[in-house]
């Protein structure tokens, strides 16, 4: 149960939603916008994170795209990761955000919450990462603003009283690209990733990676890019060169130890690259 | 009329599965006051200040608590546990406070505002840390607490709560005599029960004194006892309920929120207080299951035979004892597995930690003990280059043998594992260990280990049944165990179906267990219900047909020796024209003139343990319980050698169940036991930081076997060598698929990964590590 009382609002429209924050604020309240509630949930009930008043985004048409719009393929912040799988518009999307938390769980978290969690995964992220042109619009006093996702991890992403309204990729980069998206666990199916490896490969043989759960952040690194381009090198060869030149060191927790990271990350980039190159 | 042996369903199954069925939580009365407990953030340290005058603020909020407010220590061996921390925390987790409320909501926030200002003192964080000679204390005062249930040997001035031994014929000798010697160390982590049901406790005080209190519990009346005793009350004045419980493990064996519960009410004028687990206080404040190390090691001739046993056993019990010390004497009295082995060392510490206290869990110590054991015997297959099936044949405990404390053992009071070994052979299709290539890098491989295990009670438990009848002739059926699952109150009904011959439809049981009414059980634990209750079943069924046949013979102007009956009615036997209807006497004979004899029909029924002792300080030697559950168990794994992950195809366990009373439940029981020591093999533990500090105590980070992730195929099969002094020949079987289906996981992975695996739980990392450190 939330050990504390809570005022509702659903607004109907963007800007109702922005009006609606600035008006709590003013008002000396707490507010914060909300998607599914796995996260601002499960945190209240355990008093680490507070709040007096939600602002749930999921009626705002805006926030529930799903699908073209000209180049553009759109998904709103507000989709269930649920409703992602099912209208499967980016394969690679699926495979990735389909193997986050379990089925009863996805159909809670939303799209916006999972690029924006507390917790360090955000898998959902991982292939607009990968991606030359993938943008989140964001709901700001000043408007709509467009801004690269590959920022997403910066503090600055998303300011206090703005909100994430969708995110998008141009559909031709999506879908015209060989993936592969793997999650490796300890030991469940259901689980926290020790890491999450999704590579694609384009046209010209180019290799890129994003890894979620080897830092605290999900990320993409040109320098590993690089590495597994090399089509010279056996994948194998190539798996190894980019454990050990990785941006930042692998985390160690209760899931595994640094070394067993890097351990399973090779062997899992190796295994997909050996997928990719002989398809 | 045949209900033993057939697979009825259980009584209360129609109301669980329609989410009718109701358990503690779910029966509320209006005004109910919540309780809610403040946990250390500290694992080991001086209490300096507890500040509750915030918390006090918070509009709802009745009364905090601290450890000051009481002088009370507890615990059912030794009394060594204050129910709030009092001077010092010993455990992350531990409750330093309580807040009651009249709402829950009040209390959470109420206690989140409790402040505690800590001297941190060195943390014990492992049973190395607790042995360590400069080690600092968890317990200054141990060795002086007050026993209150004899034996435990509590060492001064070291962090050794007790320690038991058994000792067997001349080590010397046995050591010259063993060709072959082999050595294990296992690691096994602290546990969780994971019941789903967390523990929950209420209690009112009433006006006329008498005290409430409804709880999920296995004990009801060891709840009865301890607060009376704790407390100053007359045992009478006291009523406790256990409804239906939603799964219990052990962990609801011990006493905590019941006690924290009744000191909540008598703080606010005896209201009703309640106090709710969350899922991360069931974790990381109330008992675990206990971590463990051993070293064994075994002797054995050329022909592989076993001469020696030589085993140190070393609990890491938390920071109090709890059941530890009777789970230490049951490790000692089991300590060789089910083997024949003439000569035995082997000595077990209690050791206290700076972790979660302990209580029992599911095999009562049984389960590492058998792991490290059925570790050490394929280390011996290997050794020897024998079929580790062949090496645990050769060994099998026979009638005749002795137990490790001189027990003596008979046909009925052992079961027969030579047969459960010879039966298992062909149940999983054993291949004698081999380890079988299927491609590059995968190897599929089965794994063996066999178990075995007594009930470790005390030599007075007694059980009772009370039977009524109504006017239509079906019978009221009340015992004191509690149904948790394993589908206890309905082995109860059945027995006492078939006992009075008619339909298990009209046998009604009293789902809940309230100690005012219903007839002493000792505890649902140790697997003993169907054996205890079923004699006191027997019995009060006795007692009422001998009454129903002096009422009948009465009236029917004969000998009760001339009636027998069946299908509801008592007739001659040489004339079954001649007959009265079981509703007849119901409640008392009318005659036509509307004179009456007899009144109501009641049976009463008892059972008390027999023969059995504490064990000896010196020797060890004694007997630990009425009689030895054996069974065997076998998995088969794929496994792939590049990245070390696995997959369980087959789980099997064949266990000899005297008399398998019904089969569904049965072989559900050894199903639920296989998965569970499977989770508990593969991915289950506690987590510690470097600071004490509980790292996973939510399921998010507990890991539990989920569907999908279980083996493709269970096998269970029984065979039946009747225990002649139980209900039908019955054993217990409620805990044992979970002792040694762990090891047969470990001895598996161990010959397909080429690497001693004697560590649980068993994740491809563990496999890993240990190739790489070999």
């Amino acid at each position: 149960m939330l050990p504390f009382g809570i005022e509702y609002y659903r607004p109907d429209t963007i800007d109702e939603a922005l009006k609606l924050y600035r008006r709590l604020r003013e008002n000396h309240q707490e507010p914060v916008f909300y998607g599914g509630g796995t996260e601002l949930l499960t945190r209240a009930r355990l008093q680490n994170v507070h709040f007096d008043a939600v602002i749930d985004l999921k009626n705002i048409p805006e926030v529930r795209v799903h699908g073209r719009s000209g180049d553009w393929l759109e998904f709103g912040a507000g989709l269930r990761l649920t409703d992602l799988a099912d209208g499967n518009l980016w394969p690679l999307l699926t495979a990735t955000a389909d193997r986050i938390a379990d089925h009863t769980t996805r159909g809670q978290i939303t799209l916006g919450g999972n690029l924006l969690s507390t917790i360090p995964y955000r898998e959902a992220s991982l292939p607009f990462l990968l991606m030359d042109e993938a943008e989140a619009l964001v709901a700001t006093e000043d408007g709509i603003e467009s801004r690269p996702l590959a920022n997403l991890v910066s503090d600055s992403f998303i300011k206090p009283g703005e909100f994430l309204v969708s995110v998008r990729v141009k559909g031709d980069e999506a879908k015209g690209i060989a993936y592969r998206s793997r999650k490796m666990t300890r030991q469940d199916w259901i689980d926290y990733p020790l890491v999450t490896v999704a590579v694609t490969r384009r046209a010209d043989g180019s290799l890129r990676a994003a890894f979620s759960g080897w830092a605290g952040f999900p990320f993409v690194s040109s320098a590993v890019n690089h590495i597994l381009s090399d089509t010279g090198k056996s994948a194998r060869r190539r798996a190894q060169e980019a454990v050990a030149h990785m941006p930042v060191k692998a985390l160690e927790d209760l899931h595994g130890t640094r070394e067993y990271r890097e351990f399973v990350t090779e062997y899992t980039l190796a295994q997909i690259i050996d997928e990719l190159e002989d398809d | 009329m045949k209900i033993i042996g057939t697979s009825v369903p259980r009584k209360e199954a129609p109301n669980k599965v329609t989410g009718r069925a109701r358990y503690a939580n779910d029966i509320n009365v209006p005004g109910t006051f919540h309780a809610v407990m403040v946990p250390a953030r500290q694992a080991h340290a001086q209490i300096i200040a507890i500040d509750t005058d915030e918390a006090k603020k918070v509009p709802g909020v009745k009364a905090v608590i601290t450890g000051k407010d009481l002088s009370v220590l507890s615990g059912d061996v030794m009394e060594d546990r204050p129910p709030l921390a009092r001077d010092k925390v010993r455990y992350w987790g531990e409750p330093i406070a309580l807040v009651v409320a009249r709402d829950e909501a009040a209390a959470r926030r109420a206690a989140g505002l409790v402040q505690a200002r800590y001297q941190p003192l060195p943390v014990i964080n492992s049973i190395q840390d607790a042995l360590d000679k400069k080690a600092a204390l968890v317990h200054q005062q141990n060795g002086s607490y007050t026993v209150a249930t004899p034996p435990v040997y509590p060492k001064k001035h070291s962090n050794i709560a007790d320690e038991a031994n058994v000792t067997k014929g001349d080590m010397d000798k046995a050591w010259k005599d063993s060709d072959v010697k082999v050595k294990v160390h296992v690691s096994l982590p602290q546990i969780d029960h994971a019941a789903m049901e967390p523990r929950i406790a209420k209690a009112e005080i009433l006006a006329d004194g008498r005290v409430l209190i409804h709880a999920s519990t296995q004990a009801p009346f060891e709840v009865q006892k301890l607060l009376a005793k704790y407390f100053k009350l007359n045992p009478g004045q006291i009523s406790v309920t256990a409804p239906l419980v939603g799964g219990a493990f052990g962990g609801k064996a011990g006493v905590q929120l019941e006690i924290l519960a009744y000191v909540a009410s008598k703080a606010v004028g005896g209201q009703m207080v309640k106090i709710v687990n969350t899922r991360e206080d069931d974790l990381a404040t109330s008992p675990l299951g206990m971590g463990f190390e051993a070293d064994i090691a075994l002797g054995a001739s050329q022909d592989g035979r076993i001469k020696a046993a030589e085993m140190r056993f070393f609990m890491d019990i938390g920071a109090y004892a709890d059941s530890a010390p009777r789970i230490a004497r049951a490790i000692a009295a089991q300590c060789t597995g089910p083997y024949a082995v003439p000569n035995v060392h082997t000595d077990v510490y209690c050791v206290y930690t700076n972790h979660t206290y302990t209580t029992a869990w599911r095999g009562f110590g049984h389960m590492p003990m058998t792991f490290a054991v059925e570790r050490a015997m394929d280390e011996l297959a290997e050794a020897l280059k024998m079929d580790p099936l062949d090496l645990r044949e050769l060994n099998a405990i026979r009638p005749h043998d002795v137990t490790p404390t001189k027990a003596r053992l008979t046909r009925s009071n052992l079961g027969d594992l030579p047969k459960a070994l010879t039966h298992m052979r062909q149940l999983i299709g054993w291949n004698g260990g081999r380890v079988e290539a299927l491609g590059p890098g995968r190897v599929r491989v089965q794994g063996v280990a066999a178990f075995w295990k007594t009930s470790s009670s005390p030599p007075n438990a007694v059980s009772g049944a009370l039977i009524t009848m109504n006017s239509d002739g079906s019978v009221n059926l009340s015992i004191g165990a509690v149904e948790f699952g394993p589908g206890t109150k309905t082995t109860a009904a059945q027995i006492l179906a078939e006992q009075l011959r008619i339909p298990l439809d009209r046998v009604f049981i009293h789902e809940d267990v309230n100690t005012q009414v219903d007839p002493e059980h000792w505890k649902t634990v140790a697997s003993l219900s169907t054996y205890m209750v079923g004699r006191a079943v027997l019995d009060a069924a006795k007692d009422l047909m001998t009454q129903m046949l002096m009422v009948a013979a009465s009236v029917l102007k004969c000998s009760p020796d001339d009636l027998d009956y069946g299908d509801e009615k008592i007739y001659v036997r040489d004339d079954p024209s001649i007959y009265l209807d079981f509703k007849d006497l119901a409640l008392g004979y009318k005659y036509q003139e509307g004179d009456s004899i007899g009144g109501q029909l009641m049976g009463r029924g008892k059972f008390m343990i027999r023969h059995l002792n504490l064990l000896d300080q010196q020797t060890g030697h004694g007997r630990p319980g009425p009689a030895w559950t054996v069974g065997v168990q076998a998995v088969e794994v794929e496994y792939d050698q590049n990245t070390h992950q696995y997959r369980i195809l087959k789980a099997a366990t064949v266990i000899d169940a005297g008399k398998v009373l019904n089969p569904a439940i049965a072989s559900g029981q050894v199903m639920g036991g296989m998965n569970m020591g499977l989770g508990v093999a593969s991915r289950e533990g506690i987590f510690y930081d470097s600071d004490g500090r509980l790292l996973n105590n939510q399921l998010r980070l507990y890991k539990l076997m989920r569907m999908g992730e279980q083996p493709k195929q269970y096998l269970v099969e029984f065979i039946e060598t009747p225990q002649v002094d139980s209900a039908f020949g019955a054993r217990p079987i409620g805990e044992h698929a979970v002792l040694a289906i762990g090891a047969a996981l470990a001895n598996a992975l161990s010959r397909a990964a080429n690497v001693s695996l004697n560590m649980l739980p068993i994740t491809p990392e563990a496999i890993w590590r240990a190739r790489r450190a070999r």
